[in-house]
């Protein structure tokens, strides 16, 4: 059973993947049958029990029930907090990867919620709530789309870093709220968002499988939900830890806990049971000759996704 | 003209096109759309196909393409000594033209007329010029946000204020705005003058002719009207004998310029050297003869050669002779400016649809600066080498350079990177 999972989900993420790496002019004629080809509905079915498995076991890992990241992992961010916008400081590589994580959730999300893909500000008028915020680099960039931006993270410092980088700009001021507190604190205010991010965020947290259902409930029907983390395996250790941590010390040690890492399988499968559906996935790639980060079809390091909320099957008509 | 074409290159491009723009001109409004008629400016720049492509997407092309401008489908270099020659035509890689010679008024005049159209949202203010400029710092480790990431602030003579996500200084060779910003630039000047004429020919002709003199290149190029111009690098002492000529003896310099010396000949040593499918051999044309100067009389200015270390800052960037001042051999120093406002364009487009700040230190260095540096200097160091290279007249080094010119003729290949290069490709 679980094999025959993971080789439907294999299936979906190439799908995915051809969905989000085609070039624009191509893309629109080639969607729809390119993910018609894969029935998401029955594959959710044959998925379903295999999901619980994976959460059992995702939450296995850690003794804590609570999604949210522990004091630690928020105490490795605030001592570093006057540090975010320094392009040669420690979240440097953080940074360079923001515009190409930008370009994807453009896309995607213009896809997902059918807004003008080649419009300069196309998140017009739209909530977007981003998850683990840190100094603002794609919060900052999502006001520029034209979003209406919740910026939150768990660490004061970061707020405070991010709320003076954006207080600069006039043209931010107005379409950021940066707010120190949690996901779980926002969800009980009853709010629900067009689109969540959470890039570089789930692989701190205690419980993915909570943190994703909490997601979930934050995104109104049909809203997009992006996540963008590291995949647990040995090149990711490789790069992540032995090089960035230990070799070069691009960043600081201890930033990650590869054992938190999240494969695309285990992250799908997650998805799937908070009504969540996979529509596009891409690696990140760093292309030595330009230096710039690229999307690519390589998803054994950085890898970044976006899922569609569904409509509860039981009230399809219940919006937030 | 640079600074104006980037303003127009942007408001055509989707992604830029609702940037607000403001541009400032120390000089008075110049004439927006001007008339062509009258004799032909002196100060011309030699367009390639990449730029002509830039001048298309700006929306000016059609104010500039002959008979505004003129084309040319041949180019023809050869030296004094008469050792060799080398023959360039457009058909060999099958274009119509290799490139245009445009007034450089022209193109400032086309560039001005869409820039003033109705609804065009680009604010132009004239006879206006910065006094003081405040840009934010390069680390931005340690601040807290605040002054890390202010717009860039503009004082203006008039006591107006400006503030800017990205100030742009593209106002030339002395750039005052290069100075503000504290980024440095080495160079030389070359010893030499660069004199401009407009001349009348015997026969309109569509060649591109160069010739290196003893002195230094001197080149005869068709204008519009059947005019040619003269582009001619030659020392200070002589570049004020030929300003002062009447317009016959100017001539007659110009003919002897173009036809005295040797005429050159396949080197011998060449003989047996042939291309594969080389069959013909190119004939050696004569270049027509000046019969007088026509219009303004013959102007001359000094040559530099200046490159700045940095084209960047926060907030800051550099474009065209700002930048980078050339020798002005084969015309191409709009052509490096027009590259600089290709690759600025398409930075700051990208930056618009990333949701970038279009002022990023790191946007600016590694979009822009990094590959217009890496262009700009190898083609100064081609043109350096070149001037180099033809102007000792005596000894090996002319023979060797006769052969140079003469292999490059034989060899189709290689000739053509040569040309591709030489149009911007």
């Amino acid at each position: 059973m679980r094999g025959q999972a993971l080789r439907q989900c294999h299936k979906l993420l190439a799908a995915a993947n051809k969905e989000a790496l085609l070039p624009c002019q191509t893309r629109s004629a080639t969607s729809t049958a390119g993910l018609e080809a894969i029935q998401p509905t029955t594959l959710t079915g044959s998925l379903s029990r295999d999901t619980h498995d994976t959460q059992r076991s995702l939450s296995h890992r850690s003794a804590s029930t609570s999604a949210a990241s522990t004091p630690e992992e928020i105490a490795k961010f605030s001592s570093l907090a006057n540090e975010w916008w320094d392009p040669k400081g420690p979240f440097a590589p953080l940074q360079s990867m923001a515009p190409v994580r930008m370009l994807f959730i453009r896309r995607a999300v213009c896809q997902c919620l059918g807004l003008p893909e080649h419009s300069v500000r196309p998140f017009e008028g739209k909530k977007v709530l981003d998850v683990g915020c840190g100094g603002g680099f794609l919060s900052e960039s999502l006001a520029r789309l034209g979003a209406d931006v919740t910026g939150i993270d768990l660490s004061k410092e970061s707020i405070g870093a991010a709320k003076a980088h954006a207080a600069a700009d006039p043209g931010l001021k107005s379409s950021i709220q940066y707010r120190h507190c949690s996901a779980e604190e926002v969800l009980h205010e009853g709010k629900a968002f067009d689109a969540v991010i959470a890039s570089e965020v789930v692989e701190h947290v205690s419980d993915p499988a909570g943190f994703c259902s909490i997601l979930s409930k934050l995104s109104k029907d049909g809203a997009a939900v992006v996540l963008s983390t590291l995949s647990r395996t040995a090149r990711s250790y490789a790069a992540a830890i032995l090089f960035a941590e230990m070799i070069s010390g691009m960043i600081p040690r201890g930033t990650h806990d590869w054992e938190k890492f999240l494969t695309p399988e285990d992250l799908v499968l997650l998805m799937e049971g908070t009504q969540l559906s996979l529509q596009q996935i891409a690696g990140m790639s760093l292309d030595l000759q330009s230096r710039q980060w690229q999307l690519s079809q390589d998803l054994d390091v950085n890898y970044i996704a976006c899922f569609q909320k569904q409509a509860p099957p039981e009230a399809p008509h219940s919006r937030k | 003209m640079v600074g104006a074409a980037l303003a127009q290159a942007l408001r055509s491009n989707p992604w830029t096109s609702e940037l607000r723009l403001v541009l400032l001109d120390r000089q008075g409004q110049p004439e927006a759309g001007r008339s062509w008629q009258g004799p032909p400016e002196l100060r011309v720049s030699t367009v390639t196909p990449a730029s002509v492509a830039l001048l298309q997407q700006a929306q000016v092309w059609t104010d500039l393409q002959p008979p505004r401008s003129a084309g040319f489908n041949r180019m023809q270099v050869w030296d004094w000594a008469g050792s060799g020659y080398i023959q360039y035509s457009a058909s060999e890689v099958g274009l119509q033209h290799m490139g245009y010679v445009v007034e450089n008024s022209m193109i400032q005049g086309a560039l001005l007329k869409q820039l003033l159209q109705p609804g065009n949202t680009a604010k132009l203010m004239f006879k206006e010029s910065v006094s003081q400029m405040t840009l934010p710092p390069y680390s931005q480790s340690g601040l807290n946000g605040q002054s890390g990431n202010a717009l860039a602030s503009l004082q203006l003579e008039s006591g107006r204020q400006v503030r800017a996500r990205l100030v742009v200084g593209a106002d030339g060779a002395q750039s005052h705005m290069r100075s503000l910003a504290c980024l440095r630039t080495s160079g030389w000047a070359y010893g030499q003058h660069g004199v401009v004429a407009t001349v009348r020919t015997d026969v309109p002709h569509s060649t591109a002719w160069q010739r290196f003199l003893p002195r230094g290149p001197l080149a005869l190029l068709p204008v519009r009207d059947g005019l040619s111009s003269v582009v001619w690098t030659t020392s200070p002492r002589h570049a004020r004998e030929l300003t002062s000529a009447s317009p016959l003896a100017f001539a007659l310099a110009v003919n002897q310029a173009l036809s005295g010396g040797a005429t050159p000949a396949r080197n011998p040593l060449l003989a047996g050297v042939r291309g594969p499918g080389q069959g013909s051999e190119r004939p050696f044309h004569a270049p027509p003869q000046v019969v007088e100067s026509v219009g303004p009389s013959p102007r001359s200015f000094p040559l530099h050669l200046r490159h700045a270390g940095r084209y960047v800052r926060p907030r800051f960037a550099l474009v065209g002779d700002a930048a980078h001042a050339v020798h002005p051999l084969a015309g191409q120093g709009v052509n490096l400016g027009f590259g600089d406002v290709g690759a600025l364009v398409s930075t700051l487009a990208h930056a618009v649809e990333a949701g970038r700040d279009i002022g990023e230190l790191t946007l600016l260095e590694e979009m822009y600066e990094r590959p217009r540096q890496r262009a700009n200097v190898s083609m100064m160091a081609a043109l350096d080498a070149l001037k180099r290279v033809f102007v000792p007249q005596t000894g090996l080094l002319a023979t060797a350079r006769g052969l140079g010119l003469d292999a490059l003729n034989a060899f189709p290949l290689a000739k053509n990177r040569v040309m591709m290069y030489a149009m911007g490709e």
